[in-house]
């Protein structure tokens, strides 16, 4: 089979080879589970995975509508904060020298040391996991858009100088969307970074979601519900990570990022 | 740069119509070597850009915007974006907006540096048709004696780097210059006479 080029051919290649690639991966996995490669509480085979996933759907998808408001909530905040933060760090050169430096020591800090600290101080509910997830998505934020309005040509300064725009408006009207290619690139490793932030949050102090899921079905053995819940944690991710990039496509579809698509 | 207030001088002073410059000029417009357009704007909001900046009437401004793409050949690319336009046509919308605002001067920094030969060619007539419509004074940076030739009523020659003026050539040729008028022999002696101080300075080492 092959890949013509072409709309026909690309929306094709867009289908085929994924599918191909789990088809193949399911394949592989049937096969293994049949051929007693490991024992049945390690690798389930398929089907009981699929039996999970149809049976308990319900508690699946109350758990994953959980760790979805938590993920949302955290990645949110850490998008408000995080272009904040990083707009004073451009703006002032005092402000870059006594806050970034902070920042990047922080994210040296294991944050699964901190998920225990969150419930002393803030108990158990839904503010430690927002912290937690807030945490791990805001750094590359804060890096990709302090890196995107770094990156203006010195042109761009003189233009708007010669037209009378001050500092502000440069910023509005310029410098802002120049660094919005940027912002999304941050955006994308932030929202993938909140799923694992949310999930975390939930190992160490909750009573719902996916993350607690988890280690209930660990802590039981329940392999088939493991199995289960990181297939729905994934596609969780997934279709995340494809929001962020619909989002893209509507914000800078003069991005050159986005042309080599739809050319 | 220092004419338009952007770049101190390192010493001396630079008068604007007799009055002295010290700080960014506005009543201007600029063209660099690149376009510097904005990627996420069509051509003619880039040229309205101009507008907005200075908070002019934008209803007024979008006519003569308009014409002034039209003018140059782009009336039908209003609406593209800086990545469906070439290099030269690029340049041109920079020009539109340097213009749209009728400055008192227009700066143009190695305007067609970055352009093929036969599109630089094209530049020139395309800005001598311009300024025939609309008299400017402009101040043209370039390293192409040819092209100084062919645009300046003045040539100002400077001297190699620490960058001081040099001397001054009064261009007498008539006006419009038609494509021909670079084979005339005033032409060639034009050119000759400042290749030659050229030679003299140190800046072209035979």
């Amino acid at each position: 089979m092959t890949a013509g080029v072409g709309k026909k051919g690309r929306d094709f290649s867009n289908i085929f080879y994924p599918t191909a690639t789990i088809a193949l991966a399911l394949l592989g996995w049937e096969l293994m589970s049949r051929l007693g490669v490991a024992p049945a509480y390690a690798l389930p085979p398929p089907r009981e995975v699929l039996r999970v996933l149809v049976d308990d759907w319900s508690v699946l998808a109350s758990n994953a509508v959980s760790t979805t408001a938590v993920i949302m909530a955290g990645f949110s905040l850490s998008v408000v904060v995080g272009v904040a933060l990083a707009v004073m760090i451009s703006s002032s050169r005092v402000f870059e020298k006594s806050v970034y430096p902070l920042l990047i020591g922080s994210q040296a800090v294991p944050k699964l040391a901190l998920a225990p600290l969150f419930v002393v101080w803030f108990g158990f509910g839904l503010l430690p996991k927002v912290l937690m997830t807030f945490l791990i998505a805001v750094f590359p934020i804060v890096v990709s858009t302090v890196q995107g309005i770094a990156s203006v040509e010195p042109e761009i300064e003189f233009l708007a100088r010669s037209m009378g725009l001050g500092q502000y408006r440069t910023f509005r009207m310029i410098r802002l969307y120049r660094a919005l290619p940027s912002i999304f690139a941050g955006l994308k490793v932030a929202i993938t970074l909140a799923v694992v932030g949310a999930v975390v949050g939930e190992f160490v102090g909750s009573d719902r979601g996916l993350g607690t899921l988890l280690l209930r079905a660990i802590g039981v053995v329940n392999t088939p519900l493991l199995f289960a819940a990181l297939i729905v944690l994934t596609v969780l991710a997934v279709v995340l990570f494809a929001l962020i990039e619909l989002l893209e496509r509507l914000a800078i579809p003069w991005h050159v990022s986005q042309r080599s698509r739809s050319a | 740069m220092i004419v338009g207030g952007l770049v101190a001088p390192t010493s001396g002073e630079v008068f604007v119509e007799a009055s002295p410059v010290s700080e960014p000029q506005t009543d201007l417009g600029i063209v660099f070597q690149d376009p510097v357009l904005l990627d996420w704007r069509t051509s003619i909001d880039n040229v309205m850009i101009q507008i907005e900046a200075r908070r002019l009437d934008r209803k007024i401004y979008l006519a003569r915007a308009r014409q002034l793409l039209t003018s140059v050949g782009l009336g039908d690319f209003q609406n593209k974006y800086p990545f469906e336009l070439s290099g030269g046509m690029r340049q041109r919308v920079s020009i539109c907006r340097a213009l749209v605002h009728r400055p008192r001067l227009l700066l143009m920094d190695e305007p067609f540096g970055a352009l093929d030969a036969l599109t630089r060619d094209q530049m020139n007539f395309d800005l001598q048709r311009m300024w025939l419509q609309e008299p400017i004074t402009v101040l043209l940076v370039t390293h192409s004696i040819a092209e100084a030739v062919f645009l300046s009523d003045r040539i100002v020659v400077m001297s190699a780097r620490p960058g001081h003026v040099d001397s001054i050539v009064e261009v007498d040729l008539p006006r419009p210059r038609e494509a021909d008028i670079q084979e005339s022999p005033e032409f060639a002696r034009y050119v000759r006479d400042i290749k030659h101080r050229f030679t003299l300075s140190g800046i072209i080492r035979g």
